[in-house]
Order: C-alpha cells, then sequence, then structure tokens
C-alpha cells in the first residue's frame, strides 16, 4: 500500500511538471515603445539606409519573438536611438527598461549601432534583480554589436555565438535586408543570483558620439530558458 | 492491485517520456575518422590548439576524436578520403536515434569555395524521410583558416523545420583558426521517425574545397 501511494504521488508530480514545462510561457517580449523615440525613417539624418525595408511589429529571429514597435504608415516611432536623446552632440545617455519578470535566466535584445567602433567603454548594459542582484556587460564594436550598415570604414563583425554558460553573452545576426542592413540579436545568460530573482529592469548606457558610436535599441525578450 | 499496476506502468511511460524529450546525444564519427589536426596535409595551422574531447560550444555537447599528443585520428577529412585528389568522397554515419529534430555538427573547409554544390548532407529516417542541404562556402561553412577562401557565415539560428544555418563553435585565441556549428533543424515528418542515418558528399577538390568534419550531435528538442 505504502508503495502505491508513493507510485501515484511520483506519478502526480512528474505529470504536473510535465504539463506546467507544457503550459509555462517561456518568453516574453517587452514593449519599448514608451521608450522609442524616432523612426527607422526619421531622424537621425534623415533615416537609416534603405529604411523602408526595415521590420516592426511582431517578429520572430533565431527561434525568439520579439515586439519591434512602429506601424505600416511609418508614423510610431521604431526604437530607442541613443543619438536622438543626445540630439546628435556627445555624451553620456541611458535607457531603463521596466521588465517585471521572475525567474529569468536569457534575455535577447535586437541591438545594433550608428557608425561603430572597436573602442570599449562607450556602451554597457546592466541588469537588476528584485534582490540586488545587478550584472554589467560592457559591449564592444566588432565582438557584441556592428553598425547597422554593412561598409569598411566601421564594425562589421561579431562574435557569431551563443553564450557559453551562465553569466555569458553572445550575438548571432537576427534580420538582414540583403541589401547590407541588419539587426544583431545579443544573448545574456544571467548569472545564477539574477536567474532566482524578478528581473526588475534593463539599463542601457551609452558614452558614444555622432559620426564615432551611437546604439540604438529596437526589441528586448525575455526568457525563463537558457538559450 | 490493478490500479497500483497502472500507476507504476503511468510513472514508468511519463518518466521515460520526460528522459526521451531531454535526449541529447553525441554520435561516435571513430569509424571514419582518418587523419588529426596535425597529421593533416601537413598538419593545419595552429594544429596544436584544436580541441578535442568532450566541448561544450553554443551550449551544446561534443565528442570530438583524438588525444593530447596528437597520435589519434580526430576528424574525417575529405581531402585525405580523395587521396588528395579530385573525386567526390562520401561517409554515411549511423545515428539510430528516434524522433531527432535537431542535428548539430562541427564542420570546416581546408581552403573554400562560395560555389554551390560541393558539399551535401544528406538525413535519412525510418520511414523514408529523406533531406538533402547544400552547403555554401561563405554561407554555410568557412574554411578553419582565416585567410585568404570563404571567411563568413550566415551567423543565424534556423528560423524553423526544414531549414539551417551555421554559427560560430570555437576559435583559437588568435581568432585565426576556428570550428564552425551547422544547425539543422529537421523537415516535421523526422520527428515521427528514426533518424537512421546521415550521409556527407563532397565533390570538391585540393586548392578549392574540402570538408572537415569533426564531431556530430542530435537532439529531440528545437535549437
Amino acid at each position: 500500500m505504502k508503495r502505491h501511494k508513493i507510485s501515484i504521488l511520483m506519478l502526480m508530480i512528474c505529470l504536473g511538471t510535465g504539463l506546467a514545462h507544457a503550459a509555462k510561457v517561456t518568453t516574453t517580449t517587452i514593449d519599448i515603445s514608451s521608450f522609442a523615440d524616432t523612426t527607422w525613417c526619421g531622424a537621425p539624418a534623415g533615416g537609416f539606409i534603405n529604411c523602408s525595408t526595415f521590420p516592426f511589429g511582431e517578429q520572430t529571429y533565431d527561434g525568439i519573438p520579439f515586439l519591434i514597435p512602429g506601424n505600416a504608415q511609418g508614423t510610431a516611432s521604431n526604437i530607442w536611438a541613443a543619438d536622438v536623446e543626445a540630439g546628435g552632440a556627445s555624451g553620456t545617455f541611458s535607457l531603463t527598461v521596466p521588465i517585471n519578470v521572475a525567474k529569468v535566466k536569457t534575455v535577447y535584445t535586437l541591438m545594433n549601432t550608428m557608425w561603430g567602433t572597436g573602442e570599449s567603454g562607450l556602451l554597457s548594459v546592466t541588469f537588476t534583480g528584485s534582490g540586488g542582484a545587478t550584472w554589467t556587460v560592457n559591449l564592444t564594436g566588432n565582438v557584441n554589436v556592428r553598425d547597422y550598415n554593412q561598409n569598411g570604414s566601421t564594425t562589421n563583425s561579431i562574435l557569431c555565438q551563443l553564450p557559453g554558460g551562465v553569466g555569458k553573452t553572445g550575438t548571432i545576426n537576427a534580420w538582414v535586408n540583403g541589401d547590407g542592413q541588419r539587426l544583431d540579436e545579443q544573448v545574456y545568460e544571467l548569472p545564477a543570483a539574477l536567474a532566482k530573482q524578478t528581473l526588475v529592469s534593463m539599463t542601457i548606457t551609452d558614452s558614444g558620439n555622432a559620426g564615432e558610436q551611437r546604439s540604438f535599441l529596437a526589441a528586448l525578450t525575455v526568457s525563463t530558458l537558457v538559450p | 492491485m490493478k490500479n497500483r499496476k497502472l500507476s507504476v506502468l503511468l510513472l514508468i511511460i511519463c518518466l521515460g517520456t520526460g528522459l526521451a524529450n531531454a535526449a541529447k546525444k553525441t554520435i561516435s564519427i571513430a569509424s571514419f575518422v582518418n587523419n588529426s589536426w596535425c597529421g593533416e596535409n601537413g598538419g593545419l595551422l595552429g594544429c596544436t590548439a584544436f580541441p578535442y574531447g568532450t566541448k561544450h560550444y553554443d551550449g551544446m555537447t561534443y565528442a570530438i576524436l583524438g588525444n593530447k599528443n596528437g597520435t589519434v585520428d580526430t576528424a574525417w577529412f575529405a581531402a585525405d578520403a580523395a587521396g588528395q585528389g579530385g573525386g567526390t568522397v562520401s561517409i554515411t554515419i549511423p545515428v539510430n536515434v528516434a524522433k531527432v529534430k535537431t542535428v548539430y555538427t562541427l564542420m570546416n573547409t581546408e581552403w573554400g569555395s562560395t560555389e554551390s554544390g560541393l558539399i551535401t548532407i544528406t538525413f535519412t529516417g525510418s520511414g523514408g524521410a529523406t533531406w538533402t542541404f547544400q552547403l555554401t562556402g561563405g554561407v554555410n561553412v568557412r574554411d578553419y583558416n582565416n585567410g585568404n577562401y570563404t571567411n563568413t557565415c550566415i551567423c543565424q539560428l534556423p528560423g524553423g523545420v526544414g531549414q539551417s544555418a551555421t554559427i560560430s563553435a570555437w576559435t583559437d585565441s588568435s581568432g585565426q583558426q576556428r570550428l564552425d556549428e551547422q544547425i539543422y533543424e529537421l523537415p516535421a515528418a523526422f520527428a515521427t521517425q528514426t533518424l537512421e542515418s546521415i550521409t556527407i558528399t563532397d565533390s570538391g577538390d585540393e586548392n578549392v574545397q574540402r570538408a572537415i568534419l569533426a564531431a556530430v550531435t542530435v537532439s529531440t528538442t528545437g535549437p
């Protein structure tokens, strides 16, 4: 009788775990539209090269869903652009995006730069947990992020890898239009401490300059699974 | 008593299903390797830094043959299979794993060409499903050495079933030598069959392009 009860109990746990796994929403797209400050075809400098080909709305890249702000008319802003915040000048500008999702293991961003440099220290991302855990990643051009436009004079390479474990990051390609423009996907596998807390926010800090490097964020998605 | 047997049976099925769902399996290519990193063609550039043993790249586990002394064959080199000449060579690797959704390979080339049709990979299922994918240099596979041949790859994950993509797996400390990871998300038909084998066919030539296969891993989950 005792074994019977144990079997029943284990069966319930097994089925419960399986159902929970099947039913659980593992990825959450974070709406950044309230922070978006320009459109693909708007500022700065009259819009991105081949701006009309750039994506908006619900998109899936590398198997991950993303929500890029914007509309078909091109009247709604698509991205947060550091250069717009800076008014085309130098200085440090930051954006803190509220997330408030529990047990996040992986964060995905669609981020590129206008212009680009291999100099470190110009761009960082900080993740903040509800229990006080923080993790700051310095993003370097040609490693973690590229100029959105393929050209010979700025940044045209990325790691092209997924993170190798917790507390690591990787970057792969998300979108290309075939005309030399692209969006990169940064993949952040959060440190173990953050994965046990609620991910409260992500802060982007940009210390670049016009003509040097300025970041833009097009989308943010979090997942409770590893990459 | 009947209820007890039923619950035990259901428990076994439930646990079995759970374990099966978690399956990632490295596939032995020991029967096909034909040279070592430092033996092939006088030795690959930077050959002593190349990996062997159990490795984890991009969250996936690989079993690369070889040893510290470089005396054990490590990979299948199409150039060796062809006797350092022209012609088509191929290998068929037995897999025999059920419900495979994703196949991962560590493959690069000696030299490199953007000409299509020089390398193909064919997946064969127990129920008759087959899928042949053509790998193109500069898109799906790169020269192992960052030099004058193919130095770009698509740098993406597959976007769905019946698609393939390539990202970087390993680079040496200088960034000069590398191993690429090809990811194949099999067509839906394979999800209900046993993946019996993988066939790699190389129709390149010396100083044009020849494939190098270092490892194969299969998974019953998506990329």
